[in-house]
């Protein structure tokens, strides 16, 4: 025979258990634009998301499909880790690919910032200019193989692409082209 | 090189090609900036 408190104790289990299913379900499910915009924040957010790198994603249904090209290869779990954490998102696949090192390249990305982000006319692109997304650069060179993956400036194949960099899920939105702008 | 984003005139996004061309070991520059006007 079960203790009063043994039954108690069973008793509120249950109801905790009911009580988190109930609120899961009454819970709407995010669509994918809502996902996509949560899916932005979170990667724009990223500490180490730097002018070097350009991330982009898909949303299908709760999955989200990351691609895109990182100078640190470290990025590349730390923005898989982020999109995760999103509400609503069960799966992330990850095609972020990390570009190759070399020292030929890390002296044109060098040169190519200096040069741009001093330039009287483009320096403004070095702070955040309101209403504009800012200037993003990608490097790379022929030397060891390195030429830009891919995935550079493009998302994953797929029904619905967005860029990281992009400012709203609908300016952004395409449904059929390779590209994403 | 790739250059990627978004400026807010023709002559700016003209002007960040240009930067690319003119830096010592660049073969080709891919401009894929987009010009957002207000």
């Amino acid at each position: 025979m079960r203790s009063p408190t043994l039954r108690s104790t069973f008793t509120l289990l249950g109801f905790l258990v009911f009580t988190a299913i109930a609120r899961a379900q009454a819970q709407p499910a995010l669509s994918e634009l809502e996902i996509a915009d949560k899916a932005r924040i979170a990667i724009l957010g990223l500490p180490y998301y730097g002018v070097f790198d350009l991330l982009a994603f898909e949303v299908h249904g709760t999955t989200v499909t990351l691609g895109g090209d990182v100078y640190r290869a470290s990025l590349k779990k730390e923005a898989e880790e982020a999109v995760k954490k999103i509400p609503g998102v069960s799966r992330v696949i990850n095609k972020i690919e990390a570009l190759p090192v070399s020292i030929d390249d890390d002296r044109i990305r060098s040169e190519l910032f200096r040069r741009i982000y001093t330039d009287d006319f483009l320096s403004k692109y070095g702070t955040p200019v309101a209403g504009l997304d800012g200037l993003r650069l990608g490097a790379a060179t022929g030397d060891a193989g390195s030429e830009p993956g891919p995935a550079f400036g493009r998302a994953p194949g797929g029904a619905h692409r967005f860029s990281a960099w992009s400012r709203s899920a609908t300016t952004e939105f395409t449904s059929s082209s390779d590209r994403v702008t | 090189v790739t250059l990627f984003g978004t400026v807010s005139s023709e002559a700016d996004k003209t002007k960040a090609g240009m930067d690319a061309r003119s830096v010592l070991g660049v073969h080709s520059v891919d401009i894929e900036i987009q010009v957002v006007r207000d």
